[in-house]
């Protein structure tokens, strides 16, 4: 039950994974997070809205991607991050969740690595 | 047959032609900590010799290239040589291991470097599957953690170390070499 209360940390479950993964990944950007959390875009979209106009996330636009992290001017930030950052290192569902993140580059062509599951 | 079977008969192959190549990459950290991340592929950097010969020793075992990647009947992992020098980000790498089994031969990298190359995907990518093979390797090995501290310091990703040691403490803990994150 208290970990089901941490994820509520935020306001919502949602809201709670998508600051955890923030702060584990640094940036990301909705597509990424949808993927993540089991989610649809829109969804992550609306969120994302809601905790930028709160002052939690900043968002800058790069290419056709928005990319978020935690927000800089948030005189919490540091603070905010260690906590989330244990937060996250103490749910395994989300630590193996990023396991299975792949984000360095891939050549065309080339099988693709899997961690092993035992 | 396993990739540590395919980088033994390969560099062994090409050993004998007088050609030097290291295993590097998630290649290495598989021959490392096999059981908490698989690569599919094996990334050799040339350090010495003549890929003419390399070439022919590498067609003379079955292998054969097609768009830059090397692939056999026998083997279910596929071959890649990227342009060398051997390099961890912007640093040479002059010192590797050469593993003897039987009559056969490996290089590759220290499992110190092993950990630093997977460790630079996480630090500058954030690429946890990454973080989860330096993890593994470093969990299974003597590595210089002292060493990595402070490369870490200079790669500016101090935090990102930290995470790293607590997940090896958490895979030594559990009594367990991969602790969460490999284990997805």
């Amino acid at each position: 039950m208290e970990a089901d209360r941490s994820l509520r940390l935020f306001g919502s479950e949602l809201r709670t994974k998508i600051l955890l993964y923030l702060a584990m990944l640094g940036e990301t950007y909705a597509g990424e997070l949808a993927a993540l959390i089991g989610v649809s875009r829109v969804t992550v979209y609306r969120a994302l809205g809601d905790l930028e106009r709160e002052g939690y996330v900043a968002s800058v636009l790069s290419g056709r991607e928005r990319w978020v992290r935690l927000s800089p001017r948030n005189v919490a930030v540091e603070s905010l991050s260690n906590l989330l950052t244990l937060l996250a290192e103490n749910r395994p569902e989300i630590m193996a969740t990023l396991s299975r993140l792949r984000r360095r580059p891939r050549r065309r062509g080339k099988k693709i690595d899997r961690p092993e599951r035992t | 047959m396993t990739l540590e079977d395919v980088c033994f008969a390969v560099c062994t192959a090409l050993d004998a032609v007088g050609t030097t190549a290291v295993l590097t990459g998630g290649s290495a950290a598989t021959y490392y900590a096999p059981s908490v991340y698989q690569s599919m592929d094996a990334d050799f950097v040339i350090v010495f010799g003549n890929s003419e010969l390399g070439v022919q020793a590498l067609h003379r075992i079955g292998f054969a290239e097609s768009g830059g990647i090397y692939r056999s009947d026998w083997s279910p992992y596929v071959l890649e040589f990227p342009v060398g020098p051997l390099m961890i980000g912007r640093e040479h790498i002059a010192d590797f291991a050469t593993v003897r089994r039987g009559r056969e031969t490996l290089h590759v990298l220290h499992p110190t470097d092993c950990v630093r190359d997977r460790l630079l995907w996480y630090f500058h990518y954030g690429d946890f599957s990454a973080l989860g093979a330096a993890v593994g390797v470093a969990a299974g090995h003597e590595v210089d953690m002292e060493g990595i501290r402070d490369w870490s310091e200079r790669e500016r990703a101090i935090a990102k170390f930290e995470l790293f040691n607590r997940e090896i403490a958490r895979a030594e803990g559990h009594g367990s070499k991969t602790a969460h994150l490999p284990l997805a």
